[in-house]
């Protein structure tokens, strides 16, 4: 899954020739723009038990929000997530970790515990995860 | 017969001496101050001056003022740079190695001021103090009956002007909204762009230029947060704005100028927070 936002800013604004205004001093601004990346890839996962670790190389130059979905399946119990040392839980269809930081490409592990679990369902769960990233 | 004779000679004499000096002229010279040109100056610099015609007889006459350029030029020199004038009014007063006559009708026993109109024209010139002797005539009829001279002076100081171009307007509707805009576009290794300082002045100049964010680019919306460090190249000369980066340069000390380019560049991208940056450069230009 990769899911990437390139935010092209409209910082440049119409060229047009600068009026030079006879003094002894005069100030320009100087203007670069950053343009926003955030990308995600799954690169392994694996459910061992009652745990599924998933395998991601991410980077994000901004504020953002790494979401994880995936489709409910009650009877493997309330999920804990734990991403970067923060830990959820999986309510509904999604969760959501808010990162301040900005990431640049690296590997880590997103680990899903689940209280009860037996293979089918558990695999059944592990197929229906994404993940996304949504900068802020 | 011989006495009466004598008598009459005499008188005749007598009439004919005081005649003679019922009408007697010298020159007074009035003021001529100091004027300043302004070397970017648009309009012509006024240079008036006034010369007084005292008549210290007992009756009114007519006298005729010349005006003599020293070597026949209306020039004023610094030793180096000459510098010209022209002489406007009053009528009569033109062109030509010899301005005048002007003519004024002097009463008895009294002074008539001369006022004489001349202007430098607008137009660039070297620094320095000015000076240049101007003979002054007077005759009565076509004879010589007083002459004198004065010194013209004109001060023109160091003076500088510049300019920005190949920035951009921030805005096309709203001019005047703010500095024009140096674009290194998109950020990447390597990112640069170059204005031109524009210079006009008629002596040596120091360049100063300075940064608002001390030589680092800062996001907008969050100034806190990791800058970006750029390196400036002026005329041959590199470095950070950490300072203020100063040059000494002379440029043509003519109308026309000089131009030196002014490029910022970034030298190496580390992972920087996505966004917008920025800086405010001010260049400065004196005379040094």
């Amino acid at each position: 899954m990769r899911f990437g936002h390139l935010t092209a800013c409209a910082l440049l604004l119409q060229p047009l020739a600068f009026a030079p205004a006879l003094a002894n001093s005069g100030s320009f601004t100087v203007g670069v723009h950053v343009p926003l990346q955030c990308d995600v890839d799954i690169t392994g996962a694996s459910a061992i038990e009652q745990r599924i670790v998933i395998n991601v190389r991410r980077s994000c130059n901004s504020h953002h929000a790494m979401i994880l979905s995936a489709v409910p399946e009650p009877e493997l119990g309330t999920i804990a997530i734990t991403d970067s040392g923060a830990v959820q839980t999986l309510a509904g269809y999604e969760t959501a970790f808010f990162h301040q930081a900005i990431f640049a490409p690296e590997n880590s592990q997103i680990v899903l515990d689940c209280p009860k679990a037996d293979p089918a369902t558990l695999e059944r769960f592990a197929r229906s995860i994404s993940l996304r990233m949504e900068a802020s | 017969m011989k006495l009466a004779w004598l008598a009459a000679t005499v008188a005749s004499l007598c009439i004919s001496t005081s005649a003679a000096a019922e009408c007697r002229l010298s020159i007074v010279r009035g003021d001529s101050p100091t004027v300043t040109h302004e070397p970017f100056g648009v309009t012509p610099t006024q240079m008036s001056f006034s010369v007084g015609v005292r008549n210290a007889g007992d009756e009114s006459c007519l006298a005729s003022l010349y005006l003599l350029p020293r070597e026949g030029q209306p020039l004023l020199s610094d030793g180096r740079h000459s510098l010209a004038y022209i002489v406007r009014s009053p009528a009569g007063l033109g062109g030509g190695g010899e301005l005048g006559p002007a003519t004024v009708t002097v009463p008895a026993g009294e002074l008539q001021t001369v006022l004489i109109d001349a202007e430098i024209p607008a137009g660039f010139a070297a620094p320095g103090d000015y000076v240049g002797e101007i003979g002054l005539r007077l005759n009565r009829d076509r004879d010589l009956v007083a002459q004198s001279t004065m010194t013209l002076r004109a001060s023109v100081p160091p003076r500088v002007q510049m300019s920005i171009s190949g920035a951009r307007s921030r805005d096309r509707a709203a001019v005047g909204a703010g500095p024009a805009l140096m674009d290194l576009g998109t950020l990447h290794d390597g990112s640069a762009a170059t204005v031109f300082v524009n210079v006009w002045t008629n002596s040596s100049v120091r360049v100063s230029i300075q940064s608002e964010n001390l030589g680092v680019l800062r996001l907008v919306s969050n100034p806190g947060l990791s800058p970006i460090p750029y390196v400036v190249h002026f005329a041959g000369e590199s470095g950070s704005l950490s300072g203020p980066m100063r040059a000494v340069r002379s440029p043509a000390e003519t109308s026309d100028g000089d131009s030196y380019p002014l490029s910022v560049v970034v030298p190496i991208v580390r992972a920087p927070f996505a966004g917008t940056y920025r800086d405010v450069l001010t260049v400065s230009v004196d005379n040094y």
